[in-house]
């Protein structure tokens, strides 16, 4: 097997539910050994979040533990006893990243704070993900995936105007966090190995949010006009629109893009009908155009549209079900669905890895584990410890 | 501060830019705030999508027809910062020696063409690996580089339908026409594209080796459902739409508040949690309600849940009933619209607008960044003028002499204005 590259780089994730165990992950996939530390007992707080086989929760069988921490050694560790601090400050003195995302000052007030490991580890990086990061005011408010949206800016045009804001799907928002810190913890990393510098990694959720956006707020700071929640302001056809057997996206504002559409549905002469010849005149008659856009929609699937209007280079593509994307010629092509094979659920098709790396590929290598199933592997092999003193850890609730 | 210069992460890596609208630029922004030198290229005289004169790109002083109108687009300047900028016609033979010669000095280079336009350019991976066989190159694209989608291409709003997001994010009574379109795939890329180069990067350090990344937008999204793809797997449920609402939860929703388009988001996740609502909202007679005792109740019985708290939260201004809330411990949260957000006293606390002064703009409060290294107070560049850095980067970074820069400048290689002919086209 070729090496990965992060395959030198050692992870200790201190993480729970999405957004660190995603982070985690990330690294995982492109070759770091992870090691998912736990509490005793409950273990990690998504393992009681479905979906689960037949919908009977069993912690060992949580499709969303499964899909988050694949790739990692899996052990527990009471982080608050004592012995586990102890342990945790030798785990930490071996790590090259540390990712966590306890609530700001809890680890700190264990002894077990950036400040107090580095001294140990000078070119740690620990990558403390929060909802609103390590300072200000709302650094102790109680957080919910869509509350951090909501306080980012990005819930607020996000519907229809005359009803609430919505938010996403489940989990997006947390996974675009974890990404996020990835993409710190490699860069300060970056920094860790050339310069023997270690970093903090203050990585607030609302931030990652609210500065990724496409032109807002920038729009308002431009031009005093707020977002508005409504339909696409732009030129048409922009949105999903009816076809034979679902719906397909567009994205047609330009002349350019128009043309090459009406081209397409085999209408040139809609192009050069002044009431829809250019931009300004498609947006005040795009009923009319509508009308005729979806008579022709109606008559073709989504596939033939698709295929038709790309083969036209016009932007566009149709919603799709799960069982439509298992079957996607593109992504059979690329082999994007992995298997995960985990004993507690057998072997399930999975969303794959996010970019190809030529040389140094992502791999599925190990199933998300069963709780402190490494233990041994790393508390006995890798610190030294002796079976008598694990047995007596276990005793003490320290894993 | 001590005036010791800080060495940022980056310190030292180039970056060559050459990627349109958000995620690409944006990504490149982000290797710029973790210091290293990025130079953006821009096609000349052809402008890119963001600057390209239009409708709803948002105009500096709403004005579209003050000067320099591509350089005024609140959508290319939110994306570009960090960055020195620099045209060049890639179609002219001295561009294309120009480009050899940046592409053979920079360790990192980000395009996002449709597939198939690099190489007719010149510029995919096998033509720049033989100018710089040490690069890392990364190519972003809808559905990746190859396989039978090789060329088609979309916006983040179409790749959200591909992906299914756009069929589970609607009102649970509208249809994918009336849900609205987002760009999130871009949003996700841009921190995919940045992870993935830094990844490479760290490879490159350990071994000497570049490579290619083919990175597909639809690809770095997909894996981000992958618990209700799980559900799928297991169960072969489909997702639902569920607006506001939770599968489990209840109370969970959004709920509008005193004044205009004002909105309370409230998710309760516990029964403490649920106490303490009861209790600061003064209706504590919910806690004894039997249609609201335990969590499945409440799910059951959450539209009449809903109108209560909504009677609640309709007296009351949004930040203060957050305030009220969030000191007993109720995840609540208000839906910040624009204005607020610049208002905001805990970003305004962290610091996270950062003041820019764009050459053409004028001064303006930015987004910030997206993490903290810790490293102190960052003064990151402002967003370039079309063309502003071609004589700083093609004469010291570069080494072209002055008289061979004139000559681009003379022949229309480089620029700093559209012509007309290629501006005027929307």
């Amino acid at each position: 097997m070729t090496e990965q590259a992060l395959s030198d780089v050692r992870v200790l994730d201190l993480s729970d539910n999405v957004a660190g165990a995603y982070c985690a992950r990330m690294l995982a996939d492109y070759g770091a050994e992870v090691v998912k530390v736990e509490p005793p007992l409950h273990g990690d707080p998504a393992r009681r979040v479905g979906p689960f086989p037949a919908d009977l929760p069993d912690p060992e069988k949580s499709g969303l533990f499964i899909h988050l921490n694949g790739n990692k050694r899996g052990v527990t560790l009471n982080v608050a006893s004592k012995a586990g601090r102890r342990i945790l400050k030798e785990l930490a003195a071996g790590a090259d990243v540390i990712v966590e995302t306890f609530s700001p000052g809890y680890l700190p007030s264990l002894g077990l704070g950036f400040a107090d490991l580095r001294p140990l580890n000078p070119a740690l990086v620990m990558t403390s993900i929060t909802p609103f990061g390590q300072s200000g005011p709302y650094r102790g408010y109680k957080a919910s995936e869509a509350g951090v949206f909501a306080m980012s800016g990005r819930m607020h045009p996000h519907g229809l105007a005359e009803r609430a804001p919505l938010p996403y799907a489940p989990d997006v928002v947390w996974r675009q966090v974890g990404v996020t810190a990835a993409a710190a913890t490699v860069g300060a990393l970056f920094g860790a190995r050339l310069q023997g510098i270690g970093r903090q990694v203050d990585a607030s959720s609302l931030e990652a949010l609210a500065g990724n956006v496409d032109n807002r707020p920038l729009f308002y700071a431009y031009t005093g006009v707020k977002t508005p929640r409504e339909r696409w302001p732009g030129g048409i056809p922009q949105g999903a629109y009816p076809c034979a057997d679902g719906y397909v996206v567009f994205g047609v504002g330009y002349d350019v893009y128009f043309r090459r559409l009406c081209d397409a549905m085999g209408r040139p002469d809609i192009f050069r009908d002044p009431r829809w010849a250019s931009i300004q005149a498609r947006t005040r008659n795009a009923e009319e155009f509508e009308a005729i856009f979806i008579e022709w929609l109606m008559q073709r699937s989504k596939r033939e549209v698709f295929e038709l209007c790309q083969a036209h280079r016009v932007m566009c593509a149709p919603v799709l079900s799960f069982e439509e994307m298992l079957q996607d010629p593109q992504l059979k092509a690329r082999s994007f669905f992995t298997t995960l094979d985990h004993p507690g659920v057998g072997p399930l098709p999975a969303p794959g890895f996010p970019f190809k790396m030529t040389r140094t590929p992502a791999r599925e290598r190990l199933p998300a584990p069963l709780l402190g199933q490494h233990n041994v592997d790393v508390f006995c092999k890798g610190l030294g410890y002796s079976r008598a003193e694990m047995a007596r850890l276990r005793e003490g609730g320290v894993i | 501060m001590s005036g010791a210069a800080v060495a940022h992460p980056l310190q030292g890596v180039r970056v060559l830019d050459m990627t349109e609208v958000w995620a690409g630029p944006m990504a490149a922004s982000l290797l710029g705030d973790l210091g290293a030198t990025v130079i953006k290229l821009e096609s000349f005289p052809r402008p890119s999508l963001t600057r390209l004169k239009g409708l709803s790109i948002g105009y500096s002083d709403n004005d579209p027809n003050a000067p320099r109108p591509w350089d005024r687009a609140a959508l290319h300047n939110m994306a570009n910062r960090n960055k020195r900028g620099v045209t060049l016609n890639l179609r002219h033979p001295k561009g294309m020696d120009v480009f050899r010669r940046l592409a053979g000095k920079v360790d990192v280079l980000l395009t996002s063409f449709a597939a198939g336009a690099a190489a007719r350019l010149g510029v995919d991976y096998p033509a720049v690996s033989r100018m710089n066989p040490d690069i890392v190159m990364l190519s972003m694209s809808g559905w990746g580089e190859e396989g039978p989608y090789k060329g088609y291409s979309a916006l983040g709003s179409a790749l959200d339908g591909f992906t299914g997001h756009h069929a589970m994010r609607g009102y649970p009574d509208t249809d994918d026409s009336t849900t609205p379109i987002i760009q999130h795939a871009d949003a996700v890329a841009c921190v995919t594209a940045a992870f993935a180069v830094l990844t490479a990067l760290h490879h490159r350090n350990r071994t000497g080796e570049g490579q290619w990344i083919d990175m597909s937008q639809v690809e770095s999204f997909l894996p981000h459902l992958g618990g209700v793809f799980m559900d799928y797997a297991m169960n072969g449920r489909s997702p639902t739409r569920l607006g506001s609402r939770h599968r489990y939860l209840a109370p969970h929703g959004c709920y509008r508040c005193r004044g205009d388009d004002n909105w309370l988001v409230i998710n309760v996740s516990s029964e403490e949690e649920w106490l303490s609502l009861c209790r600061v909202t003064g209706h504590d007679e919910w806690a004894r309600d039997p249609r609201y005792t335990d969590p499945i109740s409440r799910l059951e019985n959450q539209d009449s849940l809903d109108e209560a708290i909504q009677g609640w939260t309709l007296g009351k201004d949004k930040l203060e009933a957050m305030g009220l809330l969030q000191e007993a411990g109720v995840p609540a949260h208000a839906v910040l619209d624009d204005a607020d957000l610049y208002n905001d006293p805990h970003l305004k606390a962290r610091g996270f607008f950062k003041k820019l002064n764009h050459p053409v703009v004028g001064e303006r409060d930015y987004p910030g960044f997206l993490w903290d290294l810790g490293d102190g107070p960052q003064e990151p560049l402002p967003p370039s003028a079309l063309g502003e850095h071609n004589d700083y980067v093609y004469g010291k970074f570069l080494g072209l002499s002055t008289e061979d820069i004139q000559a681009l400048w003379d022949e229309g290689v480089i620029g700093e204005e559209f012509p007309p002919e290629t501006y005027d086209v929307a």
